[in-house]
């Protein structure tokens, strides 16, 4: 014996089984057999195999639809087809019912929650039967059979949303949080059940507005299903956090994915609607019908609300079609004009796309008023000090010829080097809840100040006076070095425009020799040859463009440092530091258009801009350091003239 | 030519055939014996625990002797016993068929006549039985089937058949005694007298047994025991099957040998161990090509105790670490294919190949079953009958056999 499930294929011939019962129009059978099922069902309740219940549960709808095409073809199937919509109806409360009295241990609430959503799955596939045959007489069985038990549900959450405000009522500070989040918990655990109801009526629901949209059903119809199933009370934010619910669950929730309204045509590519698609839409449609949408944003949690950013454009997507066809759609949505109809939606509308805002808002806050975590700080700190590093040739260059003298003097120093960074939205990245600050480049604010460090330098130099000028750079440099002998000073360097390291004149002069040869000389070093054995310096500096300058370096320019120590290891400091409320409303004051329109044309008040502003972060950096002049004919400025 | 290989072919898938079905006979018997050792047989020792653990699904020993003994295909027991009793019993010269004293005349007037009475009493035993069978309550194949084996049929007659035939080949040597053997003679006139008597208890049970078929209800009756039964089997089956999974895997993880990993193996996979560079490109004959797919065969068992031998002997040998390969009771595995082999080389030398080789005992006279037993067949196919014809009693008493299958398969978790 190969086999190793002993009921293997016991459903299919139940099934076939069943067919023929409903085929030859026999009651006793098809109830012998239907009692079969439930028993089986009872039986499989909670067994760790689901598989017997899963195919089981599945056999009211089908048999349902199975009486359904039979009396389509002949009338004497009435009386058949009553029965099974009546026992179908009836399977599916008694195996609910029954479930309900069933005494269960915490360890095996898990397993009953599957079991609920398998049942459901049953439930809503005869719903979607009951709703293609256009059944309204047994739907209202329907409900009429699952009142009690959907009663139940209610009471029960009746009590926890009363148990829920008594706790929260009493939980200014916090106090009763962990009870709160515990009985939130257990309420979903223990209530599966209830969240599948709602679920399977409100997918019901919306797929009969899409197949009204679809005009798979007729006004008529699609009015008294749309007003019989009702699912009860519930909050806008309840009805949003089950679209995305579905939105990221949907696929093959309760089978939607195989709803259609339609043969399959041969031949053609074709797959049934996309269960996202019509959700959204009767999600939208029936807000418009019940005119009640009103969203509070404090009940939803962030992450609801980050899911939902795409729902305000997709309703202005739905506004033209309804607007297009709004005679087609009056009566189901119940609005008397073409201008109600209009506003009902704006209000949709606006609500979603103030979801849009919050989904920036609700993070920003968080992030507004956090403190900057030290450790990133730290690192950031040393990122920006290598960056420096990395780029301060003109500081090396003076360290190197040891044109350097220190002060204890602050004054000497003229308030040194700053660069002051404002950074919007930066802060985020200096607070716990934020990943790695690697990847954003802020540490270039370290190249940033050595920059600012060279321009101060050959800024210096801009503002004195040329000393001679010629077309060519040879001469320019001969006549230099020259002049500079002339006035007894022997020059030790050259600094030439950036892209003189190119200058073919230059470069195949017989006095210059390249550096590039030499080991260890690579494309950052400013070094890039000698002119008559002096270094020449090619230096990317605006400052500097068209001038070379010829010096004796130590004997003119000095590098003053505000320090104590001889040799500081690091001069640079930096300071990293979130806006004071005073600050942020500063800011807002002095540019209160940019911080206070969005993108989205959506206007911030005060408060939420200045949040905005708050996820700002400044940056302070600055070197204590000054040049100076300390020789004016130590150096000669030739200016290259262009032809 | 070509017929000569033919009849060998034939020859030698008899050979195969008969060799297959010795085995798998002793395979039977010792298994029903419990000769095998418990530590070495993954099957004994899953079966060993399903004995203990679940008492409800194993059959006594000697519920499983009759079992075997009034299964159709083994008439050779009971053609053994016969002989036995007939030529082994009377060399024993037990007392039990020694206090009878006959003399040699009487000894050869009575061969004659039992087997003349034996004559007389198969025809009339084979009338009867086909005359009650004709007023069988429900004349349909199932119930000829369960009929005969529920009733003895087989056995009863077989023996029944074996007895005439030694009373025949008695009778026709009886001139051949001489006076030295003639007590041998006797001994075996009275041995199969007993024989005789015995015949006649068998046959008033064949009788009371077929009786029973004259109700309806009866006979549903043990078509549902028959469900039940064959249901009970499927479970224990599975049972050993998973079974022997887990005790395999435990066995290894005892061993600590990992499991083979196929991005491993792939990793491993020596490009020289192919023959690929030596591929030779010809067409291939429909019968080449046949041999070329692996015979894949049941797996019945796997000895332990050459695994553990093949995994020291390996150790011993090599620094590559093991790896085994998932297998259980039931699956199907080529012959050449190990179940443990080194992670690095693949490969396993002669005489750990022919360890290996001995270690999964396989299944080779398996027969293709469906994966449905024969009483769930009939089940089915009665229960849509009744749905066709209206007949909800019937209806129901099936539904309710169906139900019990549900039972035990929620019972017993399977």
């Amino acid at each position: 014996m190969n086999s190793s499930n002993i009921t293997q294929d016991i459903d299919i011939v139940i099934s076939r089984s069943i067919k023929k019962a409903i085929a030859n129009n026999s009651i006793e059978s098809f109830r012998v057999l239907s009692r079969f099922i439930n028993k089986v069902l009872y039986m499989n309740w909670g067994q760790v195999d689901t598989r017997d219940f899963e195919s089981y549960i599945l056999f009211p709808a089908s048999y349902y639809i199975n009486s359904i095409s039979q009396q389509n073809s002949n009338h004497n199937f009435r009386n058949l087809n009553n029965e099974c919509a009546k026992y179908a109806i009836s399977t599916l409360k008694d195996i609910l019912s029954f479930a309900s009295y069933k005494k269960i241990s915490d360890s095996e609430i898990e397993l009953q929650n599957r079991y609920y959503y398998i049942a459901f799955r049953g439930i809503s596939q005869l719903l979607y039967y009951i709703i293609r045959n256009k059944d309204i007489e047994n739907l209202e069985i329907f409900f009429e059979e699952f009142r009690p038990l959907f009663n139940e549900f209610a009471e029960n959450r009746h009590t926890y949303r009363y148990n829920l405000s008594i706790l929260e009522l009493s939980n200014a500070n916090g106090q009763n949080s962990n009870q709160i989040n515990s009985l939130k918990k257990k309420y979903e655990t223990d209530n599966k059940q209830f969240i599948y109801y709602k679920h399977a009526l409100t997918g019901a629901k919306y797929w009969v507005y899409f197949l009204f949209s679809e005009e798979a059903i007729d006004e008529k119809s699609a009015d008294e299903f749309i007003g019989k199933i009702n699912i009860g009370n519930y909050s806008s934010e309840e009805i949003l956090k089950d679209l995305i619910f579905f939105q990221n669950n949907a696929f093959h929730y309760f089978y939607w994915d195989e709803w259609d309204f339609m043969e399959r045509p041969n031949g053609v590519i074709y797959h049934p609607p996309v269960p996202y698609n019509w959700l959204t839409f009767g999600f939208v449609a029936n807000s418009i019908r019940e005119n009640n949408f009103f969203l509070r944003i404090d009940y939803l949690d962030f992450e609801d609300i980050n899911n939902a950013q795409y729902l305000s454009n997709k309703v202005i997507e739905y506004k033209e079609y309804f607007k297009n066809n709004f005679k087609y759609w009056s009566k189901i949505l119940k609005v008397g004009s073409l201008m109600e109809l209009s506003e009902r939606l704006d209000k949709i509308i606006s609500q979603l796309i103030q979801l849009k805002r919050e989904v920036i808002n609700a993070e920003e806050k968080i992030i507004a008023n956090a403190s900057l975590n030290q450790n990133k700080v730290n690192d950031f700190k040393q990122r920006v000090i290598d960056k420096w590093r990395e780029r301060a040739n003109i500081h090396k260059l003076f360290t190197d010829l040891s044109a350097v003298s220190f002060t204890n003097d602050e004054t000497a120093i003229e308030g040194g080097i700053k660069q002051n960074s404002f950074i919007q939205n930066a802060k985020g990245v200096f607070t716990d809840n934020t990943e790695s600050i690697a990847n954003l480049g802020l540490a270039d604010v370290g190249h940033a100040i050595a920059k600012r460090e060279e321009e101060s330098f050959f800024y210096l130099l801009s503002r004195k006076k040329v000393d001679y000028k010629n077309n060519d750079i040879i001469s320019l440099l001969e006549g230099g070095v020259i002049l500079l002998k002339d006035r007894s000073f022997s020059p030790s360097l050259i600094f030439v425009p950036y892209q003189y390291r190119f200058q073919e004149s230059l470069l195949n002069n017989l006095k210059f020799k390249s550096k590039k040869q030499e080991a260890g000389w690579t494309h950052t070093n400013q070094v890039f040859g000698y002119y008559d054995n002096l270094p020449l310096y090619a230096m990317p500096s605006e400052f500097l463009s068209s001038k070379i300058i010829i010096a004796d370096f130590s004997k003119a320019f000095s590098l003053v440092i505000h320090s104590n120590e001889s040799l500081p290891d690091n001069i640079l400091s930096i300071n990293v530091r979130k806006l004071s409320d005073t600050e942020a409303t500063d800011r807002l004051h002095n540019e209160v258009e940019r911080w206070t329109y969005t993108e989205d044309g959506v206007t911030l008040s005060d408060d939420d801009a200045i949040i905005k502003i708050k996820n700002s972060v400044l940056i302070e950096l600055k070197l204590p350091v000054s040049f100076q002049l300390l020789d004016e004919n130590a150096f000669v400025i030739g200016l290259i003239e262009h032809e | 030519m070509e017929n000569s290989h033919i009849c060998k072919k034939t020859v030698y898938l008899n050979n195969k055939m008969a060799s297959a079905f010795l085995l798998n006979s002793a395979r039977k018997v010792s298994d029903l014996l419990g000769i095998k050792n418990i530590d070495s047989s993954l099957r004994l020792k899953a079966k060993h625990y399903i004995k203990h653990n679940y008492r409800d699904l194993h059959e006594s020993r000697s519920k499983q002797l009759l079992n075997f003994i009034i299964d159709r295909k083994n008439w050779w027991v009971i053609l053994f016993f016969v002989l036995f009793l007939f030529f082994v019993t009377p060399l024993l010269n037990t007392n039990l068929i020694n206090f009878i004293e006959i003399k040699p005349e009487t000894a050869k007037s009575i061969v004659d006549q039992r087997t003349a009475n034996f004559a007389a009493i198969i025809s009339m035993t084979l009338v009867i039985v086909g005359f009650l069978i004709n007023s069988l309550a429900l004349k349909e194949p199932n119930a000829y089937k369960v009929l005969f084996k529920y009733s003895y049929f087989y056995p009863i007659i077989y023996f029944t058949l074996c007895t005439i035939s030694c009373f025949i080949i008695l009778s026709t040597i009886r001139d051949n005694f001489t006076s030295s053997t003639f007590d041998y003679f006797s001994r075996s006139v009275i041995a199969g007298t007993y024989a005789a008597l015995l015949i006649l208890i068998l046959i008033g049970v064949l009788f009371n047994r077929i009786l029973v078929f004259t109700d309806s209800k009866q006979i549903k009756k043990i078509y549902h025991e028959d469900l039940i039964n064959d249901s009970k089997k499927i479970i224990k089956n599975s049972l050993l099957i998973s079974l022997s999974e887990q005790y395999y895997e435990t066995f290894m993880l005892e061993n600590k040998i990992s499991k083979f990993d196929f991005l491993e193996g792939l990793f491993h996979y020596n490009v020289s161990n192919s023959q690929s560079e030596s591929a030779d490109i010809s067409e291939m004959s429909e019968d080449q090509f046949n041999d070329l797919i692996p015979v894949q065969n049941e797996i019945y068992d796997i000895n332990l105790r050459k695994i553990r031998k093949y995994i020291e002997l390996s150790k011993k040998d090599k620094s590559d670490d093991l790896r085994y390969k998932s297998i259980k009771i039931g699956d199907f595995m080529g012959e050449s294919t190990y179940c443990i082999s080194p992670a690095k080389a693949g490969l396993n030398s002669d005489r750990e190949k022919r360890i290996l080789n001995n270690s999964v005992v396989f299944n080779k006279n398996q027969n293709k079953k469906s994966s449905l037993s024969n009483s769930r067949e009939y089940f089915d196919s009665k229960l849509e009958e009744a749905v066709n014809d209206n007949k909800e009693k019937d209806i129901e008493s099936l539904l309710e056999s169906y139900l019990a299958i549900y039972e035990l398969k929620n019972k017993y978790k399977v």
